[in-house]
């Protein structure tokens, strides 16, 4: 009975009027450009993005942060996709800023830059400029196994370690 | 997870047991007072003629002449019962919430957990569509099992995940 009783006051952390607000808006711009990536309009689909980015925030919330990171790693995913690679590489970074904790945020944002220095090393090699794209290769190679790292210990942490034989 | 959904359905039932319990002793004590001098006469649950528990009220009137009866019981069984009815009521509404806070939980879980997947396969694969030699051939090997175990892992606590 001391559980139930309990029950009525185990509410969340109710986010301030300024979130809700912030988070509504960028809920509505990422249905935007999903909208314009089914019909094959990338360029509204990061404007779309690029307005959540410039929505004014209110002081940073872990669920704030976590939204930033999240639609860095879709402009970057974007841009790649449109083989502009400064800009994605560019949003990678700015994402990375707000998802610093090994979270899936950051492994997302791993996993986009190992495939945007994936792009830069065939780039460079098509340029003939085999040693920096070697090294760029190896670069893309180690952040590929830090997004891999990262998904692991994340489906651990969400979901427990049963399961797993380790 | 699938623990914490049990360990929530046994408190749902165990509050429900309670709750049926906990409705008997504001009608039993007048009830078996009643019958206590006439318990010869009444019939037991398993003879014909038994009531159960949910006629108790009806009992009050029908007790044996000469058996203080308070003139306040008929109109007062009702109003408690319905308080008590409100309680139930709203003690169950907040367990619903409460369940419904889990599973939202639970959600959010999975739903995090499917979209590390889908970028762990996405990192996987380009890993291992890079891999050359034997050294990146046993790092993409490597990835490999972890992308195994972790999609087991997944698919044992949330099911299929939908990309």
């Amino acid at each position: 009975m001391l559980m139930l009783a309990a029950c009525p006051q185990r509410q969340p952390d109710a986010p301030g009027p300024e979130v809700m607000s912030f988070l509504s808006a960028s809920r509505a711009l990422h249905r935007q450009a999903d909208v314009h990536e089914d019909a094959n309009r990338p360029s509204d689909a990061i404007a779309a993005l690029d307005r959540v980015i410039a929505l004014p925030q209110p002081s940073p919330t872990p669920e704030i942060h976590e939204v930033l990171a999240d639609t860095h790693a879709r402009l970057a995913d974007t841009h790649l996709k449109q083989v502009q690679l400064d800009k994605a590489m560019d949003h990678v970074r700015k994402g990375l800023v707000h998802a610093q904790a090994p979270t899936f945020f950051r492994g997302h944002l791993l996993e986009i830059e190992g495939a945007i220095l994936e792009a830069e090393s065939k780039k460079l090699r098509a340029a003939g400029q085999e040693s920096e794209a070697l090294a760029k290769r190896k670069e893309a190679l180690a952040r590929l196994n830090d997004a891999v790292a990262i998904h692991e210990k994340v489906i651990r942490q969400q979901l427990g370690d049963a399961g797993t034989t380790q | 997870m699938n623990t914490r959904r049990l360990l929530i359905c046994a408190a749902l039932t165990a509050f429900a047991v309670a709750c049926g319990a906990g409705q008997q002793p504001a009608s039993a004590p007048a009830q078996t007072s009643m019958r206590s001098d006439a318990s010869s006469s009444a019939p037991r649950p398993s003879e014909p003629g038994a009531r159960s528990p949910s006629t108790f009220p009806t009992d009050v009137p029908s007790a044996p002449s000469g058996m203080p009866v308070a003139p306040t019981m008929p109109s007062a069984f009702p109003t408690s019962r319905l308080f008590e009815r409100e309680r139930i009521v709203q003690e169950l509404t907040q367990l619903q919430k409460g369940l419904d806070l889990s599973l939202s939980a639970g959600a959010r879980q999975c739903d995090l957990a499917c979209r590390a997947l889908t970028s762990m396969e996405k990192a996987v694969e380009k890993l291992c569509r890079m891999a050359d030699g034997n050294a990146e051939q046993q790092q993409c090997e490597v990835a490999r099992g972890k992308l195994r175990e972790a999609t087991t892992h997944v698919r044992a606590e949330c099911g299929e995940c939908v990309h």
